[in-house]
């Protein structure tokens, strides 16, 4: 257009403002928030190497019922399968054990960790509503419930952020309860009680607790309650740069111990003499510092994040991950992950325990044994329109500890008292608005 | 003693973030994009937390809330 003098451009102008205010709302679709659904959803395949299977369906409806205004609902189904460590150390002979459930036996072969059969499925719930209170303050509260055949969880969590310095800076402050409860299948064992060897009817019952008024085999619960406090500060540093640094505070307390696990008792030769079961403290105190910053690249993006935690169990952790989000062409993208994973023991983990030396807490539960992990991953995304998107991702996980540790009793120290684990993940996903 | 001195050096971090130059609503559209949110894929996130939940003794740190589990 050729500008012929201040008449033009004012007709130019007037034009121009005419067509943006004509623009109809039903295409500016970020004005139409009331009628936008969001949906993800995903479903995991996760195995590992002769023990567990689980497949895991997730769906999650996000809506915007106000401006600003957010409601989200998600439903997780979890149908897991297969074999687990039992917590008793492999032995020179083969060793016999009772199912959980006390109505059969199996049998862990010579110089094997010993594993156990079980199925189980967990069905879980959660509802997140978003909030804003004004121009710069917002709420988030969650609420969720889960329950699984031996096991019920219902949780709650409230959080507030403060957008301060221009929106530059988030102050986030929040906390969150849960209130558990376990019932093992078989009834709950008395911890440190002596492992029953007799199959029902006959089993030993005394040798198990019948807590809560449970009143004999296959009754009995206990509860798990647990409360977090976070702090964090979210900072814009630059047009390309967000970093995130919290602080949490959690406590659990009441029934710790994992019903299922049991540990061997051996002689000053380390050979196997009984099983009892195992017993954790009843409170634990959790710390975590986190840190994590996201970078965009010209085209690519970078998440990196390093969280240490700390226990009064003694555990110290390390965790760091990296994600490189490699954008090819407009709707494509690879993103390559690794993950490492590092803790120490609980000051009460212990691969067997010598007979006459029981101490107050005891636990041969591997994950509370000193291990690293190491988590190599890609997931490929396509976005198939402006509303939706899809991914497939695969990971692989290495677990690693001390096969052969110094203090081994006996002739465990021939044995190999920890089993790597390998596990793979398969995560398809998929996202909509409409 | 030394990772002391540099976590009491974080909040100074911040502080002086601060002191950078406002960014303005236009120079906002990188940080609008999904990718640059703290968690871009908040349904692969659980899946892969729940994971590790269940394998490892450490967890959490990135927020409060979620649902439990009896697998750890």
């Amino acid at each position: 257009m050729q500008l012929t003098g201040p008449r033009s451009i004012r007709n130019s102008l007037t034009v121009a403002t005419c067509s943006l205010l004509s623009v109809d709302a039903a295409h500016a679709g970020y004005l139409d928030y009331d009628s936008l659904w969001n949906i993800d959803s995903a479903v995991l395949l996760y195995s590992e190497q002769n023990r567990v299977d689980v497949v895991e369906p997730v769906l999650q409806i996000k809506k915007e019922i106000g401006e600003g205004e957010f409601v989200t609902v998600k439903f997780v189904y979890d149908a897991m399968s297969g074999s687990t460590p039992n917590g008793a150390a492999p032995a020179s002979t083969a060793q016999t054990f009772t199912s959980p459930s006390g109505e059969s036996k199996y049998t862990a072969a010579a110089h094997a960790l010993p594993l156990v059969s079980f199925t189980d499925a967990r069905a879980a719930v959660s509802v997140d509503w978003e909030l804003p209170l004004s121009r710069t303050l917002r709420s988030q509260y969650n609420a969720n419930f889960s329950r699984e055949t031996d096991y019920s969880s219902l949780g709650a969590s409230a959080s507030l952020l403060w957008d301060v310095n221009n929106k530059l800076t988030t102050l986030t402050a929040g906390a969150g309860a849960s209130l558990d409860q376990v019932k093992p299948t078989g009834g709950m064992p008395a911890e440190l009680s002596p492992v029953t060897m007799n199959i029902a009817p006959t089993k030993n019952v005394s040798a198990r607790e019948t807590e809560d008024g449970g009143g004999g085999s296959g009754g009995g619960s206990k509860s798990k309650n647990a409360y977090d406090l976070l702090v964090g500060v979210t900072q814009v540093l630059t047009r390309r740069t967000l970093m995130q640094l919290n602080y949490s505070f959690g406590k659990s307390s009441g029934y710790l111990t994992d019903p299922y696990k049991i540990f061997s008792v051996v002689d000053s030769n380390g050979v196997t003499q009984s099983y009892l079961h195992e017993k954790r403290p009843d409170a634990r105190t959790r710390n975590t510092l986190y840190w994590k910053t996201v970078y965009h690249l010209p085209e690519d993006v970078v998440h990196v994040s390093y969280r240490y935690y700390w226990d009064d169990w003694d555990i110290k952790s390390s965790t760091v991950d990296l994600t490189y989000r490699l954008q090819l062409g407009t709707h494509f993208c690879l993103e390559p992950h690794y993950r490492y994973y590092t803790q120490t023991a609980a000051n009460f983990f212990t691969h067997a325990v010598l007979a006459g030396n029981v101490p107050a807490y005891a636990s041969a539960d591997l994950r509370l044994a000193a291990l690293q992990s190491n988590t190599v991953g890609l997931r490929f995304a396509h976005q198939w329109d402006a509303d939706t998107s899809w991914g497939l991702g695969v990971d692989s996980m290495r677990q690693t500890g001390k096969a052969h540790p110094a203090d081994a009793i006996g002739s465990l120290k021939g044995e190999a008292l920890f089993s790597d684990l390998k596990t793979t993940s398969v995560t398809a996903d998929i996202s909509m608005k409409f | 003693m030394k990772s002391l001195q540099l976590l009491a050096l974080l909040p100074a971090f911040f502080l002086g973030a601060c002191a950078l130059e406002p960014l303005q609503p236009w120079d906002r559209d990188l940080l609008a994009q999904d990718q640059m949110q703290l968690v871009p894929h908040p349904v692969n996130a659980y899946i892969a937390d729940h994971i590790y939940f269940s394998k490892e003794a450490a967890s959490g740190g990135a927020g409060v809330g979620g649902g439990g589990c009896g697998c750890n």
